[in-house]
Parts: C-alpha cells; structure tokens; sequence
C-alpha cells in the first residue's frame, strides 16, 4: 500500500473524509479511490503493484510500495548525459536480472542527449547483456515514442528505454498504458529542460553529477590543482584557460598519496556520485538523494556525508 | 513504319513502309515518332501487372529495345495457376478483356511451350476472341500450318528458306537436320525443338519466382482500410497454411497491389526468423498499408514469400508464454525493422580490437548473415565472474562516434589534463585514473590505416593480448597512433574519458582528445 501519510495528497482530502478516518473500511476504500486514480490500480487488496526496490534503505522506505514502480513510464532527466544514462542502464539491468524476461529494447537517441552513442563493454557493469539489448536508433521522437510503445506491447521484455527529447503528455499517458497493461517497466531518458512539460509518469528524476565541495577533501590537499578563481564563473574560467602556460602547476608534483597509479596528477577516482532529485511521484512526495555508484562492484549506495568519506579514495586502477 | 494499327493495315499500309509511301496511300494517315524505349518500359510494366495472374512473368526481351516491332510479348508461366481462374479459357479470357480494358489490343496463347505459345498467339487465324489455346499434345499438329515466322527467326532466315520454299512450320519438319544446320546455322533447328519441346527454352521471370504465393482478387476494386487490412490477414492465414505444408517459415515477404488502372504498389517486409505465424505476417504490413495509395480502388493482391527457410513444426505448448518465448522477441524486432529501416534495429557484437571505437560492432537484428563476435561478452558482474580474470578496464558508457579534439593543458610528459576546454566549455579536472595505453594492432601499421579505417565500424580480428605493452613499437606510426586514455573527473563531478594522442616528445604540442562519458 502506498504510504500516503504526510504526503501532500493526503492532506488534500475533504476534512469530512478525516474525520471518519475511524472507520477502516471507509478509509481504505477512500485511499484505494486515490490509489485507482494515480493508476495503482483500485483494488480494496493491500497487494500493490510490483515494485523494484533500489535496495537503498533510505529510497525504497520513501518511495510508495517500497521501490520503483514496475509497469509504469519513469522520466529520468540527464542534466549529466553519462549519469543519466547510467542510472537507466542500472535500472533496466536490475529489472532484466529481477524478471524471467531478459531483453531490453533501448531507444538511442546520441544527438537528444547530445552524447555518444551507447557503448557496449560498459554496459557489461550495468548487469545489461549486450547480446539481449535491443538497439533502436530512431531519428525523431514520434518514431522512438512508437518503438517504445511497440516494445511495452510485446511482454517478452523486462524494460523499454526511450532517449525522448519532447514528450506530450497524451503520449505519456499512451506509454504509461501500455506500460500498465503487459507491466513492462518503461524509462523516457531525457535531456535536461528547466520546465518539464506535465506527463503521466509514476516518477520524474533529473540525475546529475555531485560538484565538488571545495576543502572538504582533506586528505590529499597538496595534490589538487589549486587556481584563485576556483568556483568562479565560466567567463573566469575561460580567462584563466588563455592565461595558463602548459605545464606543471605550482605544488603539483608532490607525490600523492601512496598506493595510487601515478606519482603525480590529481588523486584517483573512486566510486561515481550520483545526484538525483525526485521531483514529481505519484502516490508519494519528491525528495533528493546522493548516491553512489561503485562500478567495480555494482553496488549502489547512498553517499557517506562528505565529511565522512574516506580521506583517500578507493585504490585506483592500475595503468593498463 | 515501325508499327501500324488495325484501320492502317486495312487500308494497306505495312510495318516497314517509308513515311512517304503510306503518305501516298492514306494522306491523313495520322504518325507519331517511334520510342522503343518507352514501348520497353511499357511492356515490362504491363509484365509486372501481369502478376496477378501468375507470379512468373517476364518481357520478351527478344523483341524488345532495338528489335521492337511494336507487338511486344509477355511471358506468363501459368503452370498451377488457370485454375485460380476456372481452367486456361477463362484465364486467357480474363488477361485478354482486362488487357483491353487498359486500352491495348492484345493477343494470348496457352501451348505447352514458350515458342508454341509464341506462334500461336501470332499466326492463329482469330475470329470471335483474340485468345486460344493449344490443347496438350496438340502442339505439333498446329504450328505446322502456321508460318515459319512464328518460329522467331531472323528476316534474313525467314526470307532464305522463303526463296527455297519453305513456307510453314510443318514443311521444316521433315527436313534432315543436318541439312538446314548446313544451310542456315542451328537458329532453325533450335527453335523448331524449342517450340515442339524437345529442347527447354529457360526464359528469366521478372521478379524472382517462389512457389509460396497467395492471392485475392475482388469483384469490384475496394478502397477501404479494412477491407485491404482484412484480405491481408485472409492471404497470410493461406500462405501460412502453405508454408506449414512444406515445412517451412517466410523470411522475406512481399505484398503486391494491383490497382485497375494497371500500375503496381509493391510492400517488402522481412522476418528476423523464419515465421509462419499468420498474424505475424499480417502484422508486418499493417502497419504500413497507409503507405498504399487507394486511389480507384485496388482489384487484385498478392502476398509471396520471396525467401524462406526450414521451420520444424512445433508443438503448441501448454502454456502460451513459454511458445512464445523468442518469438515474441523477433516478432517485436521485426516490426520495429520494417517500420524504422533493418540497419535501425540493432544488436552489439564485440569484435576484437584494441581501439574502443572498433571494439564493437551493431548489426541488423534482421539480417540473415550475421559477423560472427570474435569474443562472448562476459557475463554478471565484470569483477566477480572470475577472479583469475584481469579487472575489466573501465569503459565510458557512450562513446562519441569519433574522438573529439579538446584544448588541453596538462603537464609533461604523461599526466592528465589539469584542465580542457570543449565544446566551448571549461572542465577543471580534479581526479584522475590512466593511464591506459591503448596502441593499434600491430600488423595495421600506417597512420592512413588509422585514418581511413577510423570511421569503419567493422573490427579487426585478431588475437591481441597486448593493450599495454607496446611501449617500443618499432614503426614510428604507431607511436604516432598510441593511445593515453585517462578517466577524469571534473569539479562538478562529471566523468570523462580523454586521451593524448601519440608519445610525449619534447617541444610538441601533445593532442588531447575526449572519448566518450562515465556514468
């Protein structure tokens, strides 16, 4: 059952509704009245649709039935192409893994987000089997809604991903359909827009890259390329591109810490830290998460606080 | 002259004839320029509307281009197909009146062979119909009387055995061989064996035949969707049934519409594997039979598996997801290709190849011929699948179709940029993994190799365990070509893969190129 409590909507009811809220029975036909009109489907049984949870405590306690909804449209809007992306690519994996359906049909779309095309070793650490991805190239966005439409009617599918760039919301509303009727999970990766029309998606995420906190990483100082301008505008940032000389910059060959690929250069990458704010969710309220992606292990977890994150970042990769 | 009508020929004037001479005959004898070329075309039109009748036809090419003498013929193999039609009168009836509704003056035959039938429909004396048709075994007994042209000879043939003559067909007949070989070449005989059939005269259809074919005509010419839509589903639920009779599932499809004034619409679609599945079929075209101008309504349809391959029968499961099971898979793929092109639907192979851009390779999931993957994608988690196995090599989840040219700053000799510029954008890097040096195979060894084959999605095979170790490649070229890859992280987070083209010399200016996106 969706957890409806403190949630705007619940708030929304006529306060007669409230005060009978004594009454079980009456309650739960109420709420199963709202469940039935955010399409969760109506009955009066606690069994709400299946869900895929994210295994992150925090998100799966937030979102209503305890994960992401399955059979239902998801919009992800990639501020950052690659995140975007990737937080698809992991979704879809976790449900091809979940399901006795395997085969993913994945719109791409290179020139909607303005990135490359999908690559497919890299997809190996999403849990995606390159040889049951279905790759579309459509050119434009009636023919990739179509082939998204087409994909959530065929239930030998475990998820539909569309690179969309605009979406009415009719056509939200028909995937959303079809995507309840064979309870195909389906992603409409987007790129990012300021004002995201109305859709009839169950969630709505934009993912983003986590900026770096500036004198937070307090472990390797001396290694970071430190510039007087740091943070400053992109104007700034242009200015000081012209008026750098190639070569080593001050206090940048200090060794860093020990153990890492090379001697000198900024510190290693650990694992990948995802921003992503749900801001509309049907059935429950918008919230905003840092995650992190570790792509050596596949594992997904909410960030530590940055102040307590390791102060050396997981061992890097040796040179290859 | 190069061709005259029925009024003209009454009136004396032959194919032939100079332009002054029917002039003096008939003054208001009314001509228009030759255009063999556009009689040719037009002959192989009406060829290919003939296909309603039978999915064999072709133009006579004999008589056609240079040697056109303004009575062009078609070929139809209408073997197990008159009776479509009630028997071989009413067929040749049908072609015959429907010709003539289009507006040409048309004559037919039926015999046992092309060069009986070739004769016949030329030299027999037509009185109520303009059709006939030679009974079995009939063949000999009445191209006798018929002229020694209708054996498709030269002029120059038919006017020598004229002078000694030899006037009809029966009179060749006795004639030792040898003889005529001697005296003429072995055009005669030849012929006089094709048309008896004691040779076989090969004659290439139009369109490639297939035994799988099914048709519908209507009485009157429909234009409703639903109808068309509805006679789609009847001819694939037949050739289905016919393809299940033999065995067999359709590859390659193609539905043809005939419209009444003699033009053809043609759709293809094709299957990613073989399928006789008759709502399959029918689905295949639905959803493109908006592209099918109605117009005047269309009389006649016909659906052909042009390719097609075994397909053992299968039991129909119990349970109705599991028969589906791939189906389902390649009847969605199949869709998806006929309706966005095949080279749009497509699946990942990885080839074997150092270059990252050459690494994989997208296929048609349609096509018949796949390139068989030179290595099996490793399967789960990268890590854990073996721990013997080297760590996977961290790979950019899109990789941009070429490697983009980015303004670096970066120290010397071999560390990452401190900072890049592309795209108009700055990126200041704070983190940073590599380098992963990834060097071009060996044996290509040029700079023009590189550069030619860069946009090449086919990879090489090969057998390369070498992505790191080519630190002293004899061929400067390669050096040239070797790869510093370093996954970098900018300030706000965002993950890159750069690389330095070529090894650091000193007092070069080293190329910085972005390769594709981390997640």
């Amino acid at each position: 059952m969706p957890r409806l409590s403190g949630s705007a909507r619940n708030s929304s009811l006529p306060p007669q509704n409230r005060e009978n809220g004594g009454i079980p029975t009456e309650l739960e036909e109420l709420k199963a009245r709202i469940r039935r009109l955010e399409g969760f489907g109506g009955s009066l049984v606690e069994t709400a649709r299946p869900v895929l949870p994210f295994g992150v405590a925090e998100i799966d306690a937030h979102l209503p039935g305890g994960g992401l909804m399955r059979g239902a449209l998801h919009e992800v809007f990639a501020a950052d192409a690659g995140i975007g992306t990737a937080f698809c690519a992991l979704l879809a994996g976790r449900l091809a893994a979940d399901t006795e359906n395997h085969s993913i049909l994945w719109c791409e779309r290179p020139w909607a987000l303005d990135a490359g095309a999908l690559y497919g070793p890299a997809l190996l650490q999403f849990g995606i089997d390159p040889a049951r991805l279905i790759l579309v190239r459509a050119r434009r966005d009636a023919d990739a809604l179509w082939a998204m439409e087409e994909g959530l009617r065929c239930d030998r599918l475990a998820a539909v991903v569309g690179e969309i760039t605009d979406i009415s919301l009719t056509a939200s509303r028909r995937l959303q359909l079809a995507a309840e009727d064979t309870g195909i999970t389906a992603l409409a990766l987007r790129p990012k827009t300021d004002k995201p029309v109305p859709s009839a998606a169950a969630t709505r995420w934009r993912l983003d890259a986590v900026e770096h906190q500036t004198g937070h990483q307090t472990g390797h100082e001396q290694a970071h390329i430190r510039s007087p301008n740091r943070g400053a505008n992109q104007a700034n940032d242009n200015a000081a591109f012209t008026g750098m000389q190639p070569g080593p910059p001050g206090g940048h060959l200090q060794s860093g810490p020990p153990g890492r690929g090379f001697q000198s250069g900024p510190p290693g990458l650990g694992a990948a830290r995802w921003q992503a704010e749900l801001f509309r969710c049907r059935g429950g309220i918008s919230a905003n998460w840092t995650m992190e992606w570790d792509d050596e292990t596949g594992n997904f977890s909410m960030a530590a606080k940055i102040c307590d994150r390791p102060t050396v970042p997981s061992a890097a990769r040796l040179a290859g | 002259m190069h061709a005259v009508n029925a009024a003209a020929e009454q009136a004396g004037i032959r194919a032939g004839m100079t332009l002054a001479d029917a002039r003096a005959i008939l003054p208001e004898l009314r001509t228009s320029e030759a255009d063999p070329e556009a009689e040719t075309r037009t002959l192989s039109r009406l060829s290919d509307w003939c296909g309603r009748f039978s999915p064999w036809t072709a133009p006579d090419e004999e008589n056609s281009g240079a040697s056109f003498t303004g009575a062009g013929s078609i070929w139809l193999d209408v073997t197990g197909c008159a009776h479509l039609f009630g028997g071989e009168e009413a067929l040749m009836r049908d072609i015959i009146n429907r010709l003539a509704g289009l507006g040409f003056t048309a004559f037919g035959a039926i015999a046992d062979t092309p060069g009986a039938a070739w004769a016949a429909a030329r030299y027999t004396s037509y009185k109520r119909r303009r059709w006939t048709t030679v009974r079995k075994g009939q063949v000999r007994d009445t191209i006798a009387s018929m002229p020694i042209a209708g054996l498709r000879l030269a002029p120059a043939t038919v006017a020598g055995l004229q002078a000694v003559g030899l006037r009809r067909i029966g009179d060749l007949m006795p004639m030792p061989r040898a003889a005529l070989v001697d005296r003429f070449g072995s055009e005669i005989a030849d012929r006089l064996d094709q048309a008896l059939g004691d040779r076989p005269e090969p004659v290439s259809p139009l369109a490639l035949s297939s035994p799988w074919y099914t048709r519908i005509a209507f009485a009157e010419p429909v234009g409703r969707a639903e109808d068309i839509t509805e006679a789609v589903r009847t001819l694939a639920r037949d050739l289905a049934a016919i393809l299940e009779s033999d065995g067999l599932g359709a590859r390659r499809l193609t539905l043809a519409f005939y419209h009444p004034d003699g033009t053809v619409d043609r759709l293809e679609a094709g299957t990613s594997r073989a399928s006789r599945d008759a709502a399959h079929l029918a689905r295949l075209f639905t959803s493109k039979l908006d592209r099918i101008e109605a117009g005047f309504g269309i009389d006649a349809i016909t659906l052909t598996a042009t390719a097609s391959e075994k397909l053992s029968p299968t039991q129909a499961a119990l349970d109705r997801r599991s028969e589906t099971g791939d189906a389902g898979i390649a009847e969605l793929a199949d869709r998806l290709s006929n309706r966005l092109g095949g080279e749009n639907v497509v699946q990942l192979t990885l080839q074997e190849s150092h270059l990252p851009e050459r690494a994989i390779a997208a296929f048609p999931i349609t096509a018949r011929t796949r390139p068989a993957p030179s290595a099996p994608w490793q399967h789960g988690s990268p890590l854990r699948s073996s721990l013997s196995r080297p760590l996977p090599r961290p790979r950019p989840l899109r990789l941009l179709s070429r490697p983009e040219e980015v303004e670096a700053v970066a120290p010397v000799p071999d560390d990452p940029p401190v900072m890049f510029r592309w795209r108009k954008q700055v990126f200041r890097i704070e983190h940073a993994d590599g380098p992963e040096r990834i060097a071009p195979e060996w044996w290509n060894d040029g700079l023009g190799m590189m550069k030619t084959e860069r946009e090449d999605a086919g990879a090489r095979d090969g057998d390369g365990d070498s992505d790191g170790d080519l630190e002293a490649a004899p061929a400067e070229s390669i050096q040239d070509n070797i790869r510093d890859y370093y996954r970098v992280e900018d300030r706000r987070g965002r993950r890159f893969w750069v690389y330095r083209e070529g090894i650091y010399s000193p007092g070069t200016q080293p190329h910085w190129y972005v390769h594709g996106v981390f997640g």
